[in-house]
């Protein structure tokens, strides 16, 4: 219960005002004063109040208001269209930033064979034209809850991602943007051999296809940057991927972390099975530390990323599997997907205080760039934001995030509906 | 001259209305104080009323219904007699505040021999869709049913031991709660009959199978002989009609004809619920039901669901928020918001231990005048400083061998966990009573002996001052008219020599906003108590 519960808050409120002027209209007075001298005794008293109440009982009257939400409650509407109609329901959301606002049918069953299996489908198209179709089978419960093993495919028609340009002195009015079209089949299986402690391997085939950017305002990425500065703008490949990872999490409450630590790193090996010039290796990096006080109700919350990459002679890293910074996730007083290059280093350091239960508010600097050499694997020359923001939780759980980052290329602001880390 | 004789009939016709009132009038009747009051008028089949949570929150938080004291006239607490007690109703029976209970009979509570029983499996009846913890109705081979309960992995023992130890207190309290009992049991007790039908996490109902017991199961934590542990809480007696509200009163019952807000027996809950840090004080957290006794049919109003008392707060440890604000504080949330986090409120630096066995609670931080429920609770608000000596009053007079064994019935597997929750429900008790028994003159056990009147000061009793002087001031008291005239030299506890049916003597200790006016009347062996009145410096309750 994340979205139903923030839109019943937000959107209850005007409606109360009139429960209540309802509410105050309709309290009974206590039973009138009489004179006492008619009694013979405070039981008598009693007695007669009583009876004179029951003669004049009001009738009972409920409030509409409360008669709905009860209906809401006892139909299990928001269970219902959280998990749709048999499994059916609309998927709404955004694909990418900069895709505009995406809906499409889903259908998704976590009930399968005794609740071992979780079978989805997806498909999405937004108001700028991105499309998404998805499928997924999940066993994420395989020996005792140790196991998962998962089969996905996916198809992506993305016709306007951005793209400035390679290195950390691209320029913000270098914008273009490209058509990424994409097709990914993929196995992965873990294991969680101790608390806190998850490994896993996996396996997929990336078939890619880039192509002119549909959005007019900015010119197309091929028209601006040659394949020297847009490695595969050219011509593009398929990949075989074939990643290892581990992840150690103590954080207390995933969705809301206010204690504990996360440390997780990826290697992924890409190999050009086509053009064979395009194979590269990739290791992502992050750690996470929570450090609460004042009784958990100020938390800072730290974060330090880094992607790296490795190519052997005569191979590039396609500018499309490029690591990327820029965005409501990294440096958030940047444009999304604002610097490019072979590897990254990124910093983000939060202050968060509660406000009140629902509510966080958190001021951040973030700090990162974007690399070639792995000589500038430092904390040189770093882009800087600082920023405000506001996190809404339910129960503890953030459910959305608003945040406002400034940087020497101007302020961006955020509406997202998960935590940033 | 018409006129004049019109002026005239005017005149004596307003003396009339103004006289004869006044005439009828009598302070005190001959069966003055009642201590439980006259058979209910018998109710016939009543509505059902289902509340919503959302919106009960949303009307108490920005609402805040409820008739409210006015500046400087404060609106006494109703439905008490007059000494000032509440008589036995259905809302509320004097227990420990007025005879001490037994070690015994406090741990027994509303009842503990009717406990699940365990010759059979258990039928699992329905599955508990409300509240945040999970849940199955069971009915045994009895055919007793019962609320199932569970902890969850990060709140081990602490709903299901303070959901037992909330309904023991408050039952000792003098409210009416259900019979809890926690119970250890495997898988293999739970059965699910054909038929048995639930509403799934889809909000889809549908035929309840085996696997879906087996499935909460799953994620429930064990003790360590592998079973699980479970708070079962029988049903109440009755027809269930649903919750009350703290303010306002019900309706279609003649019996409830006293404002709840207005109720000392709901006002001065708030001092219970503080000690306990029971803050879940919302409607929900009440049921009615109709109940018959000796062919009367009456409503009988419960206080349940006490898995958000002391330490605990549903699936983990209580927030350290609980108690010190409201989920949604305007002015604690200004407060942070403007100063961007640095001002810290005490309570964010409050200290706590054996969080993990029992949860949170402290005394330190602790404020009596300032805990706050989760929200606004109208009648928690209306309570005046006699309210709150009457529950006070019960407060103290638990003993810290009687709040240890109390403890006891929450079955905490950490000794040292419970030793600490009796230390800190001893500490907040001793802030309860230090702080009402100042706020209005604390004599109690108010009697007449060999000729004078004797009373107790318990904020002496208790420590909290030195033994002190009082002044008396004896006075006829006039039953009709509630007038007084004044006795010469009436300025001891001894009663003066008067033959007169009522006299009333106000006692004070120094302090003359707060005194003790206590009305005698005369019988064969002389005077009794009749009536007592308390009175305090005007407070704002607005």
């Amino acid at each position: 219960m994340n979205k139903p519960a923030w839109r019943a808050m937000v959107f209850g409120l005007i409606p109360f005002a009139f429960a209540l002027a309802e509410q105050n209209a309709s309290s009974p007075p206590s039973a009138p004063a009489q004179p006492s001298d008619s009694y013979e005794s405070r039981a008598e008293e009693l007695e007669t109040k009583r009876k004179r109440r029951e003669e004049k009982l009001p009738p009972v009257r409920e409030s509409r208001l409360e008669r709905i939400l009860l209906q809401i409650q006892e139909r299990r509407l928001l269970e219902k269209s959280e998990y749709g109609w048999h499994g059916l329901k609309p998927r709404i959301g955004a694909l990418v930033t900069g895709s505009g606002f995406a809906v499409g049918p889903e259908y998704r069953r976590d009930d399968l064979a005794g609740g071992k299996l979780d079978f989805r489908v997806t498909t999405q198209f937004s108001t700028n034209l991105f499309q998404l179709y998805e499928t997924e089978l999940i066993f994420p419960k395989l020996a005792d809850g140790r196991v998962f093993f998962s089969v996905a495919a996916r198809h992506r028609n993305y016709p306007q991602m951005q793209y400035y340009g390679p290195g950390p002195d691209s320029a913000k009015s270098g914008r273009s943007n490209y058509r990424l079209e994409d097709n990914r089949f993929s196995l992965s299986a873990g294991t969680k051999p101790i608390r806190h402690v998850t490994f896993g391997v996996g396996g997929s085939l990336l078939q890619v296809n880039v192509g002119p950017g549909t959005r007019r305002q900015f010119i197309s990425t091929e028209r601006s940057f040659s394949p020297a500065q847009a490695p595969g703008i050219d011509r593009q490949s398929d990949f075989f991927q074939g990643h290892v990872f581990v992840n150690v999490d103590t954080r207390d409450n995933v969705l809301g972390p206010r204690s504990g630590s996360r440390l997780f790193a990826d290697y992924t090996w890409n190999k050009d099975i086509d053009l064979e010039t395009g194979s590269h290796r990739r290791l992502d990096l992050e750690a996470q530390q929570y450090l609460p006080f004042l009784n958990r109700r100020r938390v800072i919350a730290l974060r330090a990323r880094s992607e790296l990459t490795w190519k052997d002679r005569g191979q590039f890293v396609p500018f499309y599997l490029q690591p990327v910074l820029g965005g409501s996730d990294d440096l958030r007083g940047f444009r999304p997907f604002r610097f490019h290059d072979d590897n990254l280093i990124l910093f983000n350091a939060e202050y968060r205080y509660e406000i009140f239960a629902g509510l966080d508010m958190a001021i951040f600097g973030d700090a990162g760039k974007v690399f070639r050499s792995k000589n500038d694997w430092n904390l040189e020359d770093l882009e800087g934001v600082y920023g405000i923001g506001m996190r809404f939780n339910a129960r503890g759980n953030v459910v959305m995030r608003l945040d406002a980052g400034f940087s020497h290329e101007g302020f961006q602001v955020w509406l997202k509906f998960t935590n940033i880390f | 001259m018409a006129q004049v004789h019109q002026h005239i009939l005017t005149v004596a016709g307003l003396f009339t209305i103004l006289i004869v009132p006044s005439a009828l009038a009598r302070k005190f009747y001959n069966d003055d104080p009642v201590l439980a009051l006259p058979k209910p008028v018998s109710v016939g089949k009543l509505k059902r009323r289902k509340a919503s949570d959302i919106y009960d929150f949303f009307l108490m938080a920005f609402g805040k219904p409820g008739e409210k004291h006015l500046p400087g006239n404060p609106i006494p607490a109703q439905a008490v007699n007059t000494l000032g007690e509440v008589p036995d109703n259905e809302w509320y029976t004097n227990r420990h505040g007025r005879k001490t209970m037994s070690i015994e009979e406090l741990v027994r509570g509303p009842g503990n021999s009717t406990p699940p029983a365990t010759d059979k499996p258990w039928e699992v009846t329905a599955a508990k869709t409300e509240g945040v913890t999970a849940g199955f109705t069971i009915r045994d081979s009895r055919g007793n049913r019962y609320q199932l309960k569970f902890d969850g992995a990060k709140s081990y023992e602490h709903v299901t031991g303070t959901d037992v130890m909330g309904s023991k207190f408050f039952w000792a309290f003098g409210y009416y709660t259900p019979q809890n009992y926690i119970v250890n049991f495997d898988t293999s007790q739970l059965r699910v009959p054909p038929g048995t039908k639930w509403i799934d996490k889809r909000g889809e109902e549908r035929d309840m199978v085996q696997s879906d017991v087996d499935d909460i199961m799953t994620f429930l934590p064990r003790n360590s002989e592998g079973r699980i542990r479970a708070l079962a809480s029988l049903y109440l007696e009755g027809d269930v009609i649903g919750p009350f509200n703290w303010n306002g009163m019900r309706r279609d019952d003649p019996n409830d004809y006293v404002l709840h807000e207005h109720r000392r027996d709901l006002r001065g809950a708030r001092v219970f619920y503080a000690w306990t840090n029971h803050m879940d004080a919302k409607s929900l957290n009440t049921l009615d039901t109709v109940v018959e006794q000796n062919g009367v049919r009456a409503v009988r109003h419960h206080l349940i669901d006490f898995g958000a008392t002391f330490g605990a707060e549903a699936f983990e440890p209580k927030s350290p928020r609980a108690g010190y604000v409201y989920l949604l504080d305007w002015k604690d949330s200004a407060l942070s918001f403007f100063t961007l986090g640095v001002a810290t409120p005490a309570w964010t630096r409050a200290k706590y231990e054996y969080v993990k066995e029992i949860g949170r609670l402290e005394a330190n931080v602790f404020d009596p005048e300032k805990w706050k429920a989760n929200y606004y609770i109208p009648a928690f608000e209306n309570m005046l400083p006699d309210d709150a000596f009457w529950a006070a009053r019960t407060v103290m007079r638990f003993t810290e061998p009687e709040i240890r064994a109390m403890v006891g019935t929450g079955q905490f597997s950490s000794q040292e966990g419970a030793d600490y929750l009796t230390r800190v429900l001893v500490g907040r008790q001793q802030k309860i009573g230090r702080t009402y028994f100042s706020q209005v003159l604390p004599l109690d056990e108010i009697r007449v002996e060999g000729g004078a009147l004797r009373f107790e000061d318990l904020a002496a009793r208790y420590g909290f001052v030195t033994p002190r002087k009082f002044t008396f001031s004896w006075s006829v008291f006039d039953n009709k008219t509630e007038s007084r005239s004044p006795i010469a030299g009436g300025d001891s506890a001894t009663i003066p020599s008067s033959t007169a049916p009522y006299l009333t003597v106000d006692i004070s200790a120094g302090d003359a906003a707060r005194k003790v006016s206590v009305y005698l009347r005369r019988n064969s062996n002389g005077y009794d108590v009749v009536g007592i009145e308390r009175t305090f410096p005007p407070k704002d309750k607005t």
